[in-house]
């Protein structure tokens, strides 16, 4: 069966993106596809909180080596075709995964038997978040509209991007670039390489073979955002164009709103109901958003 | 001193619900004439010219179009006309009302509470009262102030 991979970011914490998971997750499952929702959000889980699921077998039980894979804990939401796995609650130092765990996961993930898994992944910029994006098919980067979520949107986009070179640099076997990549995320001791012009410009002295086509490369790395809590149409089109005209000129690279989807007072009831709101309240503005980002998802 | 915030609803108790939440949070507040033919002579004051001058201009107006009837509601929006044109307008309905009851004004809410939420009232309108103050001391361009905030924030040359 193919497999679709859809990673939910947030890089600020407390922007909706667990909400926007459970809700999405559920939008696709309606539309007729056999989808497994993966609370990969290691130190803050909540996503069995939108089903109402309580008491379970989690992510614990598989890292403990107490399950032997995600399939045998998954958890049926009562919502049809959708199952998930609940998030890890009780270890300590857990979000610090080894990259051994985070491989065992990996595997574990492709072998889940489902259309489409979607990862909630954690809020902020650490390591794992980023793995697990670059290994979905699709990344959905969650912010609000507020000036302090875009700023972590752009040193999210920013990070990720970095990371990206630096797997292309390994890949090409290129240790000298590798090296000024890692100095060049080492924002505070390497000053020198402060932007993407810089990096590239020192980069081309080093290897300008490998440099042009790394910068082929990272231009085709196009960031898909989900404004979230959107209280009209108007503040969408002036974050949009923000954060693109940012994303555009200072790392070169295009940065579209896959979807914008509106405040909604009704998501507190849902909550309340631990139940998703695409099927609490079906006509909310927000279900009817959510489900055109699944129809997006599930054609584009 | 015009009050921030004008309520229009045909139904007392509701109404008073809300006015009393408003002012609980530090919000002045002022009930309108309960019908919506009225309403234009509580914001509007005749001088004995035939001429109209604001006696009443709220920040933000709360239509509570859940406690009117489907001809009240029309009634209102002819009357309406563009006198909120410069205010903020949150309408109360439920979440299955299709009326059609958009006004001509800066912004419009809705809250479709079922039943009616005063704590999500309240904060709806601190947060309009605050978009106006940001409003009133800063240019009107958001796009130039949102994308000056960022580059700023993020060190952007």
């Amino acid at each position: 069966m193919d497999k679709q991979v859809i990673a939910i970011v947030g890089p600020k914490g407390g922007v909706g993106k667990s909400t926007i998971s459970a809700n999405l997750a559920a939008a696709l499952a309606m539309l007729n596809k056999k989808v497994i929702a993966v609370d990969l959000d290691l130190g803050g889980a909540n996503l069995h909180t939108f089903f109402g699921i309580k008491d379970t077998v989690s992510l614990d039980d598989f890292i403990l080596k107490k399950a032997p894979s995600l399939s045998s804990i998954l958890i049926d939401t009562g919502i049809k075709n959708l199952k998930v796995v609940c998030g890890v609650s009780n270890i300590p130092g857990v979000s610090n995964m080894s990259e051994h765990q985070e491989m065992r996961l990996v595997r574990e993930v492709l072998r889940l038997n489902a259309e489409i898994v979607l990862l909630d992944l954690a809020a902020g910029s650490s390591n794992s978040v980023v793995d697990f994006l670059f290994f979905a098919n699709k990344g959905l980067l969650v912010t609000t509209p507020e000036v302090n979520s875009l700023i972590k949107i752009y040193s999210f986009i920013k990070t990720s991007m970095y990371k990206k070179l630096l797997f292309y640099f390994k890949a090409k076997g290129t240790s000298d670039l590798v090296k000024l990549i890692e100095d060049a995320m080492d924002f505070e001791n390497h000053p020198q390489i402060a932007n993407i012009d810089d990096l590239f410009s020192q980069a081309r002295a080093i290897n300008a073979g490998v440099t042009e086509s790394a910068r082929a490369f990272i231009a085709n790395y196009n960031p898909l955002l989900v404004l979230n809590r959107v209280h009209n149409p108007q503040e969408a089109t002036t974050v949009g164009n923000a954060i693109k005209g940012i994303a555009r000129k200072f790392l070169n690279i295009n940065c579209d709103v896959l979807m914008s989807i509106s405040e909604d007072s009704e998501i507190r009831k849902s909550l309340a109901h631990s139940t998703p709101l695409v099927t609490y309240n079906a006509a909310s503005a927000f279900s009817r958003e959510i489900k055109q980002l699944a129809l997006k998802l599930c054609t584009g | 001193m015009a009050e921030d915030v004008c309520i229009f609803s045909a139904n007392a108790i509701r109404a008073k619900v809300i006015l009393h939440a408003l002012q609980q949070g530090g919000i002045s507040a002022v009930l309108s004439a309960n019908r919506p033919m009225n309403y234009r002579l509580s914001i509007y004051g005749s001088d004995g010219n035939d001429s109209f001058r604001p006696t009443i201009l709220p920040r933000v107006v709360i239509i509570d179009a859940y406690s009117y009837t489907h001809a009240e509601l029309k009634a209102f929006k002819q009357a309406a006309s563009d006198v909120f044109a410069n205010m903020h307008v949150i309408i109360l309905k439920t979440p299955y009302d299709n009326r059609d009851i958009d006004v001509q004004c800066a912004s419009i809410d809705l809250c479709d509470p079922i039943p009616i939420d005063p704590d999500l009232i309240v904060s709806k309108v601190k947060a309009l009262m605050d978009l106006r103050d940001t409003g009133q001391s800063q240019p009107p361009k958001e796009d130039d102030t949102l994308l000056d905030n960022l580059r700023g924030f993020l060190n952007l040359k």
